[in-house]
C-alpha cells in the first residue's frame, strides 16, 4: 500500500471519530435538565440570567434532534456559548489561553523525550547495573507521586524558602509593562519570544523563572513513564535475531545500539506519545492551578469547580479534537517508521 | 591433507540460570580443515549452536565461557580469538568469519531494506574499494570535460575520497558527512555499494536484484529471506561460514534450492563451511566431514562416508539406527538427554548406553583417532581398538 | 479407583502448578523492587485493618464512638482555622479547621483501597464484558463495540471525568461518588481495547487451532485456552491503575471536585493544605506536616502498586519469566 495510501485511509477515519465525540459531549448534555443547558447556547450575556426567556430564543424545549441540529449549526459556526468564569464567549475565551499553555508545552517536550528516551535506553543497555537500578527506582517514583503534591513541595521549597522561582506566568512589573506600554507589541503571544523581539532582555528572564517549576512538575512524571515503556521496548529489541546478525557482521557495540536496535525500539514509543499528549493535557490542568499559571488548564479547572458548564463542555471538545488529531499525526509518522504497517 | 583452520580446545561454557549451572559445553575440542564443509549435528539442546557463536566470541551472559581456546589462523599467524579485544574481532567477524541463521526473516532488520542491509557489510569491510571504484566513476566523468563549476565540485568529491581512502577514520569526513548538504558526496559511495549488492544478490540467483534490493524483509519469502542472508554473510568472501541450521524452517523444495546454492559455493570459492544441523540426510548431501554432539561434547568426528557405514559411538549408532525406513520397525534410543544442570558423571552419554561399563561412570573419556581420521570419544571403541592392535 | 489413588493422582496433577507457584514466589523474593512493593501493600493493609484499633472513631465533644456511618468523618478539635502542630493529642497535627491529621490518615487508607478497588473492580467487569464479546464475535459487533470505546478513549482522561463529574454534582450526587463514576466511566474502555487486542493476537496462536481441531466448543476455546493467555497484561495495568486511580482521584479533589473536608480523603487532606505552604515569617516550613505527610501517604500506596505491577508484569508473562 505505500505511505500516501495509508495516510488518505487513515485521515478518512478520523471524520467518523470526530463526529462520535461530538455526539458523545451532546448526549452528556442532555443529561442536564433545560435550566442548566441553557448557558451552553447563550453567547449574549442578557439571556444569561433570564433563563425561561433564553428557553424560549433558543429552542431548549424542542424535540432532541431540533437541538441537535441547532448545536452542530452553532458549533460549526464556533458558537459554544458562554462563559461564566471569562465573561466572554467560551470560544473567545479558550483561544485567548492557548499561548501561555503552549509555551509550557514547548519547554517541556524536548526535554521529556531527549531526557526520556536516552535514560530509557541506558536502563537497557546496562540492564542489572546501577544506572538501570536508579532509573527504574527514579522513573516509578515519578509515576507515584501526585504532580500538584510535587508543585506543592517545589513552591514551598523554591518559592518561599529560596526566593528563586514564583507562581503565575510573569512577575509583577513585566505584567504592568505588558498590559500598559505602548512599546510592547505582540507578535507569535510566546512571552518568551516576544520578549527577545522587543529588545526587553529582563521580561524574558522573567518569563523564564517562572515557567522552571511548572516545566520541571510536568516534565518529572513524563519522563518517569517514557523511560519505562523506552526501557521494555529496548530490551525487547535487543533480544532479536537481528542484534546478533547486526554483531556478526563486525558492527561495533554502540552503532549495533543506536542504529539497530534504537530505530526498532522508538517505533512503539512514538505511539505511546501520542497517549502522552492526553497526559500532557491533564497534567496541564493540575500543574496549571498549582502555580495560578494563567493557561487553558487553570481556567478549565476553575470552571469545573464553579461548575461552569460550558467552559467545561467546550474544553472537553477542544480537548477531544486536539487529541484525535495528535493520534493521527502519531498515527502517520509510526507508518513512516515501521514499514510493516504500510500493508494495512 | 588441508591445513587447519580452526582449533576449538578443550571448550567450557557454563550459562548460570535460576534452576542452577547449565553445563553446555564440556571441554569441545574441534578441528576445521582449509575448504572444507564440516558438519555438526546433534539434538537440540546439545550445544551446537553455542559452539559457533563461540567462535565468534558473541556468548552472552547468563552464558560465559570458563576455560579452554578458539584457535584462528590468520595471515600472520595463530591467534586465540576468546583472548582478543573486541576491536580486533569486530575486524574478523564478517569480513574473515561470518554466520548464517536458523530464521532467516529473524536475522533481517525488518525497519531497513535489503539494500541497507548488505551495502552496511561492505561499508564496514570494504570501504577502501568503494573509494577506489568511487574515484574511477569520478575520474570518468571529469574526463568528459564538465563546466567550471562541476568540475570544482567533483575535484572537491575526489579530496574527500582520498582523504577516506587514506585514513577511513578520518575525523574530517566525520564531520563532513554531518553537515545536511555537503553529506550528499556519500551518495556516490552509496551508489558504488549498491552496484555491488545488486552484483551479489544476481551471483546468488535471485530473480530481479534489482527490485529485490529495495524491499524490506517483510515483502520476502522464507527462502528469498535466507539468501539475502547468505548475500551478507558472503559479501566479503570469508574464510569461514557458519551456518546454523539454515534450512530447518524452510520448505523442502525452498531446501533443496538453498543446499544447491550451497553446493555451489563449496565448488566455486572454496568456501569453508561450518554446518550445523540435526539433519542427518542434509549432512549426507553437503558436507565432507562430519561431527556428532551429544550434551556438550563431541562423541564422534570422521568423514561423512565412514560415519555412515561404520559408525563406532553408540550415540551415532543409535542416532542412524532411528532413521525411519519404510519396511523397518522403528527403533529409538532409549532415556532422554540429560539435563545439563547436573549432568551423569564420566560419560554423559552413560545412562542412556547398553555398553556401557564402570569406568564410563566414573571418568570422562578422551577423543581419541582409533582409526585414521577417526576420532571416537568412548572407552569401548579405544578397548577394541586396543584389542585390534 | 480406590479414593486414595484418586486423591494421589489428584495430588501429582497440581504438582507443576504448585512448582511454577514456587517460582514465582521466589522470583518476587529475588526482586528487591517486588519485595519493597509487596511489603509496602502489605502495610497499607494491616493499617486499613486496624484503623478502628489504632484509631478509634471517637467523637471530641461527646467523647462517643461514632456510629459505621460516620466513621470516614474526621473529628473535630476545635474551630480554628490555623493548623495545630503535632502533640500528643494530635500525633500528626491537624488540618486547617482542626481536622486531626493523624485520623485522616488512617481513615484516609480504607478510603483508598475503597476508591481504586472500586473503580478499577468495575471498570474491568464492564470492560472485559465488552472487549471479550468483540473479540469473540468479531466483524460488525467488533466495530462499532471498538468505534465507541474509541470516542471514549479519545478525550484525555482527566478531563472527561472533570466534565462527567461536572455534570452530576448539580443532579444531586455526592462529590466523591460522582468522581467514582466518572472514572469509571473513563477507565473502563482501556480494559476494553486491552482484552480485545490480546483475545485477537492469541487466538491467532497455534494452540487455540490445535483446541478447535479437538473439537472444543467456541466459549470453551475462549475461557480454557485465549482467556488465561490474555489476561496478563490486563492484570499488570490493573494492579497499575489501583494506584493511578488514587492519584486521579486525588488530581480531582485538588481541581475542586471532590469530598468536603471533614471526609477522610487524602486527596482532599493535600489540596487542602496548599494554603499553609507559606509557613509564617522566619519559618516557612511551619506547617510542613499539613502537606508533607499526606504527600507521602499517598505517594506510598501509589508506588506499592506501581511495584507490584511491575513484579507481575516480569512474573506472569510465560515468555519473561524465566529470562
Amino acid at each position: 500500500m505505500g505511505l500516501s495510501d495509508y495516510i488518505i485511509r487513515r485521515i478518512l477515519l478520523v471524520i467518523p471519530t470526530l463526529i462520535g465525540v461530538v455526539i458523545l459531549i451532546f448526549a452528556v448534555v442532555q443529561l442536564l435538565p433545560p435550566e442548566r443547558r441553557v448557558l451552553l447556547y447563550v453567547d449574549d450575556p442578557r439571556f444569561a440570567r433570564d433563563t425561561a426567556l433564553a428557553i424560549k430564543a433558543y429552542g431548549l424545549d424542542q424535540p432532541v434532534w431540533v437541538q441537535f441540529v441547532n448545536w452542530m449549526s452553532d458549533l460549526l459556526k464556533g458558537n459554544l456559548g458562554w462563559s461564566e468564569v471569562g465573561s466572554a464567549p467560551v470560544m473567545k475565551a479558550i483561544i485567548e489561553r492557548i499561548p501561555a499553555t503552549a509555551e509550557i508545552v514547548l519547554f517541556s517536550a524536548p526535554i521529556i523525550i531527549f531526557v526520556g528516551i536516552k535514560l530509557g535506553e541506558l536502563s537497557a543497555v546496562h540492564r542489572d547495573k546501577p544506572i538501570d537500578h536508579v532509573t527504574r527506582g527514579l522513573s516509578i517514583m515519578g509515576t507515584s507521586l501526585p504532580s500538584f503534591w510535587v508543585g506543592i513541595v517545589l513552591l514551598a521549597i523554591f518559592y518561599r524558602a529560596l526566593g528563586w522561582f514564583g507562581p503565575g506566568r510573569v512577575g509583577n512589573d513585566a505584567f504592568m509593562y505588558i498590559q500598559n506600554s505602548p512599546d510592547w507589541h505582540w507578535y507569535t503571544h510566546l512571552i518568551t519570544i516576544d520578549s527577545l523581539i522587543n529588545g526587553q532582555f529582563w521580561i524574558f528572564t522573567d518569563v523564564v523563572t517562572h515557567l522552571v517549576m511548572p516545566v520541571i512538575t510536568l516534565s518529572t512524571i513524563n519522563i518517569a513513564t517514557l523511560a519505562r515503556v523506552m526501557r521494555s521496548s529496548m530490551l525487547e529489541s535487543l533480544s532479536k535475531t537481528y542484534i546478533v546478525s547486526a554483531r556478526v557482521k563486525g558492527l561495533k557495540n554502540a552503532e549495533v545500539i543506536s542504529k539497530h536496535a534504537r530505530r526498532n525500539a522508538l517505533i512503539p514509543v512514538v505511539t505511546l506519545s501520542g497517549l502522552m499528549v492526553a497526559g500532557m493535557l491533564t497534567g496541564l490542568t493540575i500543574t496549571e492551578t498549582v502555580f495560578s499559571y494563567p493557561g487553558l488548564g487553570a481556567f478549565a479547572a476553575s470552571a469545573a469547580i464553579l461548575l461552569d458548564i460550558p467552559t467545561v463542555i467546550g474544553y472537553a471538545l477542544f480537548s477531544g479534537i486536539l487529541f484525535v488529531f495528535s493520534n493521527l499525526i502519531v498515527d502517520i509518522l509510526y507508518a513512516f517508521l515501521d514499514p510493516r504497517i504500510r500493508l494495512g | 591433507m588441508s591445513k587447519t583452520i580452526v582449533k576449538f580446545k578443550d571448550l567450557k561454557l557454563n550459562f548460570y540460570t535460576y534452576e542452577g549451572v547449565v553445563q553446555a559445553l564440556d571441554g569441545v575440542d574441534l578441528e576445521i580443515r582449509e575448504g572444507e564443509t564440516l558438519g555438526l549435528v546433534g539434538e537440540t539442546g546439545c550445544g551446537k549452536s553455542v559452539t559457533g557463536l563461540a567462535l565468534l566470541d558473541i556468548i552472552n551472559p547468563p552464558g560465559k565461557i570458563e576455560n579452554g581456546h578458539v584457535l584462528f589462523e590468520v595471515d600472520g599467524g595463530t591467534i586465540d580469538i576468546l583472548q582478543q579485544h573486541d576491536a580486533y574481532l569486530r575486524k574478523i567477524r564478517g569480513e574473515d568469519i561470518s554466520m548464517i541463521f536458523q530464521e532467516p526473516r529473524a536475522a533481517l532488520n525488518p525497519v531497513f531494506t535489503v539494500n541497507d542491509q548488505v551495502s552496511e557489510v561492505l561499508f564496514l569491510h570494504r570501504k577502501e574499494e568503494l573509494c577506489k571504484n568511487a574515484i574511477q566513476q569520478l575520474e570518468e566523468e571529469m574526463r568528459k570535460k564538465p563546466w567550471f563549476i562541476k568540475r570544482f565540485i567533483l575535484n572537491r568529491e575526489k579530496g574527500i575520497y582520498n582523504k577516506m581512502l587514506k585514513n577511513p577514520y578520518s575525523l574530517t569526513v566525520d564531520i563532513l558527512s554531518a553537515i545536511p548538504l555537503i553529506r550528499r558526496f556519500k551518495g556516490r559511495l552509496k551508489e558504488e555499494a549498491r552496484k555491488e549488492v545488486v552484483k551479489l544478490l544476481a551471483s546468488l540467483r535471485i530473480p530481479d536484484p534489482d527490485r529485490v534490493a529495495d524491499m524490506y524483509p517483510h515483502e520476502l519469502s522464507g527462502g528469498m529471506a535466507q539468501r539475502i542472508v547468505i548475500a551478507m554473510a558472503l559479501a566479503c568472501r570469508p574464510v569461514l561460514l557458519i551456518a546454523d541450521e539454515p534450512t530447518t524452517n524452510l520448505d523442502v523444495t525452498v531446501q533443496a534450492q538453498i543446499l544447491e546454492l550451497i553446493k555451489e559455493l563449496k565448488t566455486n570459492f572454496h568456501s569453508t563451511i561450518l554446518y550445523i544441523t540435526h539433519d542427518m540426510g542434509v549432512v549426507a548431501e553437503v558436507c565432507d566431514r562430519v561431527a556428532v554432539m551429544y550434551a556438550g561434547n563431541i562423541v564422534e568426528i570422521a568423514e561423512v562416508f565412514e560415519v555412515f557405514k561404520n559408525p563406532l559411538h553408540p550415540y551415532t549408532i543409535g542416532l542412524l539406527q532411528s532413521i525411519p525406513r519404510p519396511g523397518k520397525e522403528f527403533v529409538s534410543i532409549e532415556g532422554t538427554v540429560p539435563s545439563l544442570i547436573g549432568p551423569p558423571k564420566g560419560c554423559r552419554f552413560n545412562p542412556r548406553c547398553r555398553y556401557a561399563m564402570d569406568v564410563c561412570t566414573r571418568v570422562k573419556p578422551k577423543l581419541v583417532e582409533v582409526k585414521p581420521n577417526h576420532f571416537v570419544h568412548c572407552y569401548l571403541c579405544q578397548q577394541e581398538e586396543l584389542e585390534i592392535k | 479407583m480406590s479414593a486414595k489413588s484418586r486423591f494421589e493422582e489428584f495430588r501429582l496433577s497440581l504438582r507443576p502448578t504448585i512448582n511454577e507457584l514456587k517460582f514465582s514466589l521466589n522470583r518476587i523474593r529475588k526482586s528487591p523492587l517486588s519485595t519493597i512493593g509487596v511489603t509496602i501493600i502489605i502495610f497499607y493493609v494491616m493499617i486499613a485493618i486496624l484503623a478502628p484499633v489504632i484509631a478509634p472513631p471517637i467523637n471530641y465533644e461527646t467523647g462517643q464512638v461514632m456510629t459505621t456511618w460516620e466513621w470516614f468523618r474526621i473529628p473535630r478539635d476545635g474551630y480554628q482555622h490555623i493548623p495545630s502542630t503535632p502533640s500528643p493529642k494530635h500525633p500528626l497535627g491537624t488540618t486547617e479547621g482542626q481536622w486531626d491529621l493523624y485520623y485522616g490518615i488512617v481513615w484516609g487508607t480504607i478510603n483508598a483501597f475503597r476508591i481504586g478497588l472500586f473503580v478499577v473492580i468495575i471498570s474491568l467487569a464492564f470492560g472485559l464484558t465488552i472487549g471479550l464479546i468483540g473479540g469473540y464475535f468479531g466483524g460488525l459487533i467488533d466495530e462499532i463495540l471498538m468505534r465507541f470505546t474509541d470516542i471514549i478513549l479519545a478525550f484525555p482522561g482527566l478531563i472527561l471525568a472533570m466534565a462527567f463529574a461536572v455534570i452530576l454534582v448539580p443532579i444531586g450526587i455526592s462529590n466523591l461518588d460522582a468522581v467514582l463514576y466518572a472514572l469509571i466511566l473513563v477507565g473502563w474502555p482501556g480494559y476494553a481495547r486491552l482484552i480485545r487486542g490480546e483475545i485477537l493476537r492469541v487466538r491467532s496462536e497455534d494452540y487455540v487451532e490445535a483446541a478447535r481441531a479437538v473439537g472444543c466448543s467456541g466459549w470453551r476455546i475462549m475461557f480454557r485456552h485465549i482467556l488465561p493467555n490474555a489476561i496478563y497484561p490486563v492484570i499488570v495495568i490493573a494492579s497499575l491503575d489501583i494506584g493511578s486511580i488514587v492519584l486521579t482521584a486525588a488530581a480531582l479533589a485538588f481541581l475542586g471536585i471532590g469530598a468536603p473536608p471533614d471526609f477522610a480523603d487524602w486527596g482532599q487532606i493535600i489540596s487542602r493544605s496548599r494554603n499553609w505552604i507559606m509557613g509564617i515569617q522566619g519559618d516557612p516550613f511551619h506547617y510542613w506536616y499539613v502537606y508533607i505527610i499526606p504527600g507521602i501517604a499517598i505517594s506510598g500506596f501509589v508506588l506499592g502498586w506501581s511495584l507490584l505491577g511491575d513484579a507481575f508484569r516480569d512474573i506472569l508473562d510465560p515468555t519473561l519469566r524465566r529470562r
